[in-house]
């Protein structure tokens, strides 16, 4: 794994900075995940998971800098694709006077989104998209970043100098496609590479006024949000008719490349405070480059320039016993393209949620969360979740809960949320935290 | 004699009815004393402290909290205060910030460390409980004057301190429908604070002890090192215990800012 030449530099680095080891902060924490999905009848699929997470967490701050570092890992006891070593933030940051400015390099995370569910404007990190489909664990970025104080917020310029590439589930995973997927492609002057140096930028303003917060940002970099699955090195015509009885085929002859353009991405969001009330949306403008074409199970395709906007509200409510009652209703659409393009950019591309969540506010802070995501385009296509969490004492916590996808395959290969249909799974995880 | 009354009558009735035209009402008192305090306590500057939480529940049972807060005071308007949580531990760095306002909805972001998000949340919501003690988050918020009509009621001795008795009646949205402060002259900060729920009937009492004298630029304040919360219908307790604290210091601006959390 790419991440793991980075880790030790990291600790290094972070322990030579560090003057006072003594005054190191740390947290983390360690967990018993169980999960066990729904029979599937599939022999080669694995319908358990036991896995040891863990996350740590070291940093330091001087009077003028701080240096950070977090990681996660994951071992599970059946599937061995689902290990995971991932490095979250890795950065030295330093702040100065002139324009209350900062500038930090190294590995970050990014939380843009206003969002519970549609998180339309979270476009920066790589996902791990074995995990929590309503909440994808996120990779670090490397990041070289300049932060100024301007009017009534703050400006952001970025420089991502390395290709962070998504991690997939293995063969046997229920959430993934049933085949292993290669070493993720980019492309860049209509060629595909895998080295991962290639410069991407970007910058956003965010504010705050009294009743409302906004930003926006531009960005031209690997968006990573849509995958490309196939082959970009392939014949066509009567060479292909004469190789494989096709109109198209790859000459490796493999299916299983994951690829990503680079695109000009532009957009922002919005909330507004009224009362027990926050309205929020967030849109944005998607402008890929088109440098490369890829041959899928579908065909030919390229990526499809789009809008994707997500507008929703949440209302929150604490009875006179002090339990405190959120709803959460979300809604997001994909424009500019056609149904079916929208089905295969990704599983909600034209939903609406609906959650709440009830903390009881206690001394255990006992909390249920129950959401449905519905598609309103395509038809029989839902997304149940439920969730119960309350700590056991001041280091342990659990949650436990459930989630059914159910979207029966309408076509001759499965869409969207249809790749999860079936693969309904109840979880517990025990964590204790340090 | 006019209608039996002597010279001298008149003149004791004319001074009686100027006496009670010159005296203040009571909610003027209120109102007076509550900016005397206000102004007692004002030019801090800034300060930091280490709170120690502990929650009984009616059978007993203990559970701590610990944060760290800091607030910088804003003359003009509420103040600006951040509070990290550091225990329990699977809250560990959760941050809570919040710009008071004298007239306004206060505005409050928390962020949330495991996914480095920082979210805006309704800072209308006051009655909420706070981490799950018998604090709302408006008995720890500021109390800014503008947002009561306070009158003042008596004046009592209460645990050998003279106290003004006041009554503060909200103005704008509040999860009480009134308070009982008795305020300690010598202090200038409540003793004791009874508060009523929104059908009148005492919810919780507050014991507030342990005042130490500070000093900033000359100027002498106090504030108080523990508040004991009980709820007197459910019989849960909450205690708040202040440590390390420190007045008179100077922020940046960027501590205070949401961008900063992360």
């Amino acid at each position: 794994m790419n991440n793991k030449v980075f880790l030790l530099p990291c600790l290094l680095l972070l322990l030579l900075l560090s003057p006072v080891f003594a005054e190191l902060e740390s947290t983390g924490e360690i967990a018993l995940e169980a999960r066990k999905f729904e029979d599937d009848s599939v022999t080669k699929s694995i319908d358990q998971g036991m896995a040891l997470f863990s996350r740590l967490e070291v940093s330091y701050k001087g009077e003028n800098w701080r240096t950070l570092f977090r990681g996660f890992g994951r071992v599970d006891q059946y599937d061995r694709d689902r290990n995971i070593l991932a490095l979250e933030e890795a950065f030295l940051e330093y702040n100065y006077s002139f324009l209350d400015g900062t500038f930090y390099v190294g590995h970050r995370l990014f939380s843009w989104s206003a969002m519970e569910a549609f998180t339309t404007a979270d476009i920066i990190n790589s996902r791990n998209f074995d995990s929590d489909l309503e909440r994808l664990e996120k990779k670090g970025e490397l990041t070289i970043g300049l932060e100024s104080k301007i009017w009534q917020g703050r400006l952001s310029l970025f420089l991502w100098p390395r290709f962070e590439a998504p991690i997939f589930p293995g063969d046997r995973s229920r959430l993934g496609v049933g085949s292993d997927l290669d070493r993720a492609l980019y492309f860049e002057d209509g060629l595909a590479y895998r080295d991962p140096w290639t410069m991407q930028y970007g910058g956003r303003y965010q504010a705050s006024l009294p009743n409302f917060d906004f930003s926006f940002f531009a960005v031209k970099h690997l968006d990573r949000r849509f995958t490309q699955v196939g082959n970009a090195n392939f014949i066509t015509g009567a060479q292909a008719v004469a190789a494989c009885s096709q109109l198209a085929c790859p000459i490796d002859g493999t299916l299983n490349k994951p690829y990503y353009s680079p695109a000009f991405e532009t957009g922002g969001n919005f909330s507004y405070v009224w009362d027990n009330w926050i309205f929020k949306i967030e849109a944005v403008n998607r402008d890929f480059d088109n440098q490369g074409r890829v041959l899928t199970l579908e065909g030919i395709v390229n990526p499809v320039d789009h809008q994707e906007v997500a507008v929703g509200g949440e209302f929150v409510h604490t009875f006179q016993n002090g339990v405190e009652t959120t709803f959460y209703l979300e809604a997001n659409s994909f424009f500019g393209t056609t149904k079916q393009e929208r089905a295969q950019l990704w599983a909600f591309q034209r939903d609406l949620f609906f959650a709440t969540r009830i903390n009881f506010n206690d001394a255990n802070s006992k909390e249920i969360t129950l959401s449905v995501i519905t598609d309103l385009e395509r038809s029989q296509e839902y997304f149940y979740s439920a969730s119960y969490s309350q700590r056991l004492n001041n280091e342990l916590k659990f949650k436990t809960g459930l989630r059914i996808y159910d979207a029966a395959q309408k076509g001759a290969l499965p869409t969207g949320l249809e790749i999860f249909d079936g693969d309904n799974q109840v979880y517990f995880t025990l964590s204790r935290f340090f | 004699m006019i209608l039996g009354l002597t010279r001298n009558s008149l003149l004791l009735l004319a001074l009686g009815l100027s006496f009670f035209a010159w005296a203040e009402t009571p909610a003027a008192k209120g109102t007076r004393l509550s900016k005397e305090i206000e102004a007692a306590n004002q030019n801090f500057i800034g300060e930091s402290s280490t709170m120690e939480m502990i929650l009984v529940d009616a059978h007993g049972t203990r559970t701590e909290r610990e944060l760290v807060g800091k607030t910088q005071e804003i003359l003009t308007d509420g103040d600006k205060g951040i509070m990290e949580f550091l225990n329990p531990k699977d809250v560990k760095g959760t941050k809570l910030l919040t710009w008071a306002h004298k007239l306004k909805d206060d505005q409050q972001w928390l962020y949330l460390p495991s996914l480095r998000r920082v979210k805006r949340i309704s800072g209308s919501n006051k009655s909420a409980s706070f981490m799950g003690s018998e604090f709302s988050y408006e008995d720890l918020g500021g109390q800014q004057l503008e947002k009561y009509e306070n009158v003042w009621l008596r004046d009592e001795t209460l645990e050998n301190e003279k106290v003004w008795v006041l009554e503060r009646r909200p103005k704008t949205e509040s999860g009480y429908s009134r308070q009982l402060l008795w305020m300690s002259q010598k202090y200038m900060g409540p003793l004791k604070i009874h508060y009523f729920d929104r059908k009148n009937e005492l919810l919780k009492e507050a014991i507030i002890s342990g005042y130490k004298e500070y000093t900033v630029n000359k100027k002498k304040m106090y504030r108080a090192s523990s508040i004991v919360m009980k709820n007197v219908q459910t019989l849960k307790q909450s205690t708040i215990t202040w440590k390390n604290r420190e007045l008179g210091k100077s922020y940046p601006d960027r501590d205070f800012d949401q961008s900063n959390l992360k």
